[in-house]
């Protein structure tokens, strides 16, 4: 079946046209907007689906533990996970520069003088501590390791030139005798 | 000034901890098999078929780390 707009895009067909074949572009695409690297590849399905779970886990996650979630500066490891979710990551961290600026705490202080900035962070009642801590970051991360899973899916497909849904197994009857 | 979502932590009583892994378990059930099915039709009773495995296995687990804390000599 040809397509004015993409040529040959035979449903369920692997065949991708020159334009949904360029890998960088999914990878890009697939880490900045979670999902949208599968949307790329044609699979608008998988890509939606994928975009609203690891957004709502994202934002569960800064919605319990507020603008302190993303904390680059002393968690680092729970840092890049979250950056794995693209353009959600980014927001959360310009958050939690906004409320570092907020209580009056430079990104130098809170790099340097950690403890001096624990103790505003205390007093403006932005202190993110246990339990609280650890489940909004866990899931903020656990969102973004989702992301990357996903990254590697769509470059994978991209450099295979797979576009749209595989056909589905043909339903073969078992042979008799 | 007045409490603001995604900006203020909120206060999570250490029960209701636990429970948090519920929705975390459905989340990663869900965006796993949305890349691994054939079949997007089949992603409902997949993901509950998972979200029971990782359940249970999570339960097994705490189980056997709570009897190993307070049997082992």
């Amino acid at each position: 079946m040809r397509s004015p707009l993409l040529g040959d895009v035979t449903p369920m067909a692997n065949k991708a046209p020159r334009l949904r074949n360029i890998p960088i572009i999914a990878l890009a695409l697939a880490w900045l907007v979670p999902g949208a690297g599968h949307v790329y590849i044609g699979r608008v399905g998988r890509g939606v689906i994928i975009f609203l779970t690891i957004s709502a886990l994202f934002w569960a996650g800064m919605a319990m533990g507020g603008a302190m979630t993303v904390d680059c500066d002393r968690e680092r490891w729970w840092c890049v996970s979250q950056m794995l979710t693209g353009v959600h990551g980014l927001v959360g961290w310009q958050v939690q520069r906004a409320a570092l600026r907020s209580v009056g705490v430079s990104p130098v202080t809170a790099l340097r003088d950690p403890s001096r900035a624990d103790k505003q962070l205390a007093e403006e009642g932005l202190a993110l501590v246990a339990p609280t801590g650890t489940v909004a970051r866990a899931y903020a991360g656990v969102a973004g390791l989702l992301n990357l899973m996903c990254i590697f899916d769509a470059l994978v497909l991209s450099l295979m030139g797979v576009f749209g849904e595989t056909a589905p197994e043909p339903m073969t009857e078992p042979a008799k005798g | 000034m007045a409490w603001r979502l995604f900006y203020y932590p909120v206060v999570l009583p250490v029960s209701v901890v636990l429970w948090l892994v519920v929705p975390l378990s459905i989340g990663v059930a869900v965006v796993y098999k949305t890349v691994r099915t054939d079949n997007l039709r089949r992603l409902p009773l997949q993901v509950a078929v998972l979200v029971g495995y990782v359940l249970a296995g999570l339960a097994v687990l705490g189980a056997g780390l709570y009897l190993i804390q307070e049997y082992w000599p």
